[in-house]
């Protein structure tokens, strides 16, 4: 198995050509010696290396090896004694192959002694910056011939990725952005991820007219160690699906030959696999519909119970399941809004597509109503999740400095659960005495979200203080200590100041209290109109 | 648990022919329901598919909200449906969450006709019912929904509404708490105490909200244009977000730091407007022009006056009372930021008033409602029209009118 690995990197580097720089096979009596002067047996991959090319410099990856002049790049002994020089702490059973592009990594094989009968060498990636210890080295690959093969087929995918993807800006710069054209969605365009100067991903797509899929002809993904493992993959799966979904195909995704010789990208079913999807088709060059759906959905990481309920609207054909992902990543609601809409909504599927006419009233009205409510309750739980730092008389914003709230919803009282792990402010309390309110940590705080206009909550406020009033009473009886709240709309404020201030009495003889967003539902309103009519007009 | 209902509300059709009084108040829905049927019909023809919709669902909320406010009255029979309207009570019967399913399946099915009958609508004029009635008991036949409870509802309550030559209006509560253990009797309770709460309590405290809940709105505001004009002050930008402050508080407040006690116009002070949607308006000129005094008002005593609504369409009410609306609503509430909204309504304002120096002395008696960047924008162009004719004799003037409940119009101070 190993040997036939090693063969296939072999044979990958006499494709190479010219572009292979090597030194020259080595004799087996200098690698017997080297090995002695180490006191360490190299895998057998590693001699036939050694013993074929020597060291060899291929694109930006140099191998370290047996070659002349010994003093120099990319000969192994120079790199031991440089290294062994600097980090004279550095394990002895540690040889150093591949200095890893720009990363501070080095590739090493963790040999076993001269003595040990067996001559298995896993590759560890060493971070060089940090001080030595056990948890430096992270595993990379099993053993030589596949680290070998990886990193030369790698290198090749991303070369043959990088002149197709010239062959397609240069193309598209020349028929459509040189113009102000749009293209269409069977047409190849290309597209590049970023988070400021690092590039996560490229990819060249196009909605496959023939097939009624989506073709990729250029998929490369990388992984930047400055970000989370996987932030490539990640990014650039829910692209390819959501594009899927956009071009309304069947969510297939194929690859053309130009992506890693026909195959999903390694970097992706990896990924997949991760996440618990197994993709089996992928030396087929395709993702089926079906595997698209599920990595959607556990790519857009909706909990468990959601996405049972997800799965069962679908099979009931009342809701498109990667329609409800893709309001997520396309930013028009959040995982916890999409819950509140699949749980509290009687159509949830009308509020994400958005395409019921306001002619059709009663429904149009319906998903406005709920659709001003999941907002609602989105304000809340933004600011319950931001933390407000004051130093002094400054208030310091600081990027994604957020409270980790777990949030839950009650579709039977249309209520948002939240329990942190930190003390939790609670905001725009309407009763005086209430300001300054904090939840202590890993208590739940149960809110009722009312939505309601002034006429409405004259109508039903009473009501709903009753239910807050019981709710209170029984969570006293329960063992996760909880308190209940009311979150209404800045509405309430219009309300007569009397009944304004019997509401805030009530309130707060019930133990119930008073939370009043800034926002009113006419505000409410007019973004819900835009959320459905960007649903609309998504794809 | 939540749940939705759905009232039927019959109306006798007098009330869709002309504005009828009934209980000390009017309603007024045959206006809106003649629009909203015209605009049906021009949405099938998908011609300025996103002006018409808005403008739908303008009327639809005026109809249902002029219903929702009247004292209603459960009926299942027709003795009772007259009954009830001889107590000039509104016939009502409540359909559940149900009626919503059959809806969809309707319009899924057979998605033409549905449209064609207009399943799916919130009003049926009389002359409407018969062929709806056939229609809908065709349908739902053949969807297999005839036994349908809240069907069979329906087509009762349709069948006694034309018998008594009503028309039909359907309200909906998409957030109604059923307690099921405790059996809550049917929802309708509330909506006739929406009627009882909604007039005369609600009127007498409107007064209170204006003059008192408001002042700290006042206070807040006033507060922070002095800030801004502070750190203009200071060689900063001071910026002041508009967006949700009540207009005739936005109208009040600007006026108080428009003015300078000088006899001449001065520099201004420009204060940076925002929006709540991100966007930046033109700055705003405060702090800049003169007071004028009684004497030197007295010859605008003379002048036209012209009474207009701020804007079309936002208070169909107001038409009785103005001579015309300043902005066009279908000009102003197109799909753009708050920002650039703002500044048609000051390019707009400035263009008119550049029109009346040839037209002699003129008094604006303004209706306002409250879009803030519409407000912006005009109080922005005629502070910089009346900043012209500073060194002038008086010959223009805006008094804003805002609306109470309890009052009706009543006047905000003058800017001359």
């Amino acid at each position: 198995m190993e040997i036939t690995t090693i063969e296939k990197a072999f044979v990958l580097l006499s494709t190479l050509g010219k572009q292979v720089a090597q030194s020259g096979k080595a004799p087996v009596a200098a690698i017997n010696e080297i090995e002695k002067a180490l006191n360490l047996r190299f895998p057998n991959t590693y001699r036939l290396f050694l013993s074929r090319f020597g060291a060899i410099k291929v694109g930006p990856i140099t191998i370290y090896g047996l070659s002349l002049p010994v003093d120099d790049e990319p000969s192994l002994i120079w790199a031991l004694q440089g290294l062994r020089s600097i980090f004279p702490d550095m394990p002895k059973n540690l040889v150093p192959i591949h200095p890893v592009e720009e990363s501070g990594l080095l590739a090493c094989l963790q040999c076993q002694q001269v003595e040990v009968s067996t001559d298995d060498a896993p590759v560890v990636l060493w971070d060089m910056r940090a001080p030595t210890s056990d948890q430096n080295f992270e595993p990379v690959s099993p053993n030589f011939a596949q680290y070998l093969y990886d990193r030369l087929s790698e290198w090749k995918y991303r070369e043959i990725g990088l002149k197709t993807l010239e062959k397609h800006v240069n193309r598209f710069e020349n028929e459509y952005l040189s113009i102000n054209k749009l293209p269409r969605n069977h047409i190849w365009r290309p597209y590049r991820f970023c988070v400021q100067d690092v590039v996560l991903g490229l990819v060249v797509v196009r909605h496959s007219l023939a097939n009624n899929c989506l073709d990729v002809d250029v998929c490369l993904i990388s992984d930047a160690p400055e970000y989370e493992q996987g932030s490539g993959a990640r990014m650039t799966s829910a692209f390819l699906l959501s594009e899927a979904y956009k071009c309304g195909g069947t969510m297939e995704i194929r690859f053309t030959e130009n992506v890693e010789d026909g195959t999903v990208p390694k970097a992706l079913w990896t990924f997949a696999q991760d996440l618990g999807i197994d993709l089996h088709h992928v030396n087929e060059s395709r993702i089926t519909s079906s595997e698209a759906r599920q990595l959607y959905i556990a790519l857009t990481g909706f909990s468990d119970t959601l996405r049972s309920q997800i799965d069962l609207l679908a099979q009931q054909e009342k809701l498109s399941q990667e329609r409800a992902c893709y309001v997520v990543h396309h930013g028009i609601w959040t995982r916890t809004e999409v819950e509140s809409i699949v749980f509290g909504s009687l159509r949830p599927d009308g509020i994400f597509s958005g395409d019921t006419p306001p002619e059709q009233r009663h429904l149009y009205m319906q998903e406005i109503f709920h659709t001003r409510a999941t907002i609602l309750g989105g304000f809340l739980d933004r600011r319950l999740a931001r933390r407000e730092r004051i130093e002094g008389t400054l208030a310091l914003d600081l990027e994604d400095d957020t409270r980790r709230v777990n949030i839950e919803f009650d579709p039977t009282l249309y209520a948002k659960i939240y329990q942190c792990d930190e003390e939790l402010p609670i905001p725009w309390l309407e009763s005086h005495r209430q300001k300054g309110f904090h939840i202590p940590a890993g208590h739940r705080l149960i809110v009722l979200v009312r939505a309601r206009d002034a006429n409405d909550l004259v109508l039903h406020l009473q009501q709903d203080l009753v239910i807050a009033r019981k709710l209170a009473i029984l969570s006293q009886q329960q063992s996760a200590a909880s308190s209940v709240f009311i979150l209404t709309p800045r509405d309430s404020q219009e309300l007569p100041s009397q009944q304004r201030a019997q509401f805030v009495k009530a309130a707060e003889a019930s133990s119930v209290g008073l939370i009043v967003c800034p926002e009113t539902v006419v505000t409410l309103d007019a973004d819900a109109a835009k959320r459905l009519a960007s649903s609309r007009i998504l794809r | 648990m939540i749940t939705s209902y759905f009232y039927l509300c019959a109306l006798p059709r007098n009330m869709w022919e002309q504005n009828v009084p009934w209980n000390g108040g009017m309603i007024t829905i045959y206006s809106f329901v003649a629009d909203a049927l015209g605009i049906e019909r021009r949405l099938q023809k998908g011609v300025n598919q996103d002006n018409e919709r808005t403008r739908y669902n303008l009327c639809c909320a005026r109809i249902e909200a002029a219903v929702a406010s009247q004292a209603l009255a459960t009926t299942t029979t027709a003795e009772q449906f007259k009954a009830a309207l001889d107590d000039h009570r509104l016939p009502v019967s409540v359909l559940e969450a149900g009626y919503l399913t059959v809806l969809t399946r309707l319009l899924q099915q057979t998605p033409l006709e549905a449209s064609k009958s207009r399943l799916g609508a919130t009003f049926f004029p009389p002359d409407t019912i018969v062929d709806h009635i056939a229609v809908f008991s065709q349908l739902t036949e053949q969807a297999g929904l005839a036994d349908h409870l809240d069907v069979k509802r329906r087509k009762g309550f349709f069948e006694l509404a034309c018998r008594c030559g009503c028309g039909v209006v359907e309200l909906q509560n998409a957030f109604q708490f059923l307690d099921i253990a405790a059996g809550t009797p049917p929802p309708i309770a509330s909506v006739q105490r929406k009627n009882i709460t909604s007039d005369d309590e609600f009127l007498e405290e409107e007064e209170i909200i204006d003059n008192e809940s408001r002042g700290d709105l006042y206070a807040i505001l006033g507060e922070q244009i002095q800030k801004a004009i502070e750190q203009v002050g200071a060689g900063h930008q001071g910026v002041v977000n508009f967006s949700n402050q009540p207009h005739n508080v936005i109208t009040e407040v600007l006026r108080e730091f428009v003015y300078q006690n000088t006899t001449r116009a001065t520099k201004p002070t420009y204060i940076q407007v925002v929006y709540t949607d991100g966007s930046r308006g033109e700055p705003f000129p405060l702090l800049c022009l003169p007071r004028r005094s009684k004497n030197h008002l007295a010859q605008l005593d003379d002048a036209s006056l012209l009474r207009a609504s701020l804007m079309s369409m936002r208070h169909l009410e107001m038409d009785d009372a103005v001579d015309m609306a300043w902005f066009r609503n279908s000009e102003v509430s197109k799909s753009r930021t708050l920002a650039e909204t703002d500044a048609f309504c000051y390019e707009q304002t400035g263009r008119e008033l550049r029109e009346t120096q040839s037209e002699g002395n003129l008094r604006i008696h303004l209706y306002q409602t409250g879009f803030q960047p519409a407000v912006i924008g005009f109080y922005r162009a005629f502070v910089e029209e009346l900043l012209y004719r500073a060194n002038l004799p008086a010959s223009l003037e805006v008094t804003p009118y805002y609306f109470s409940r309890r009052t009706g119009y009543w006047p905000g101070q003058s800017w001359n």
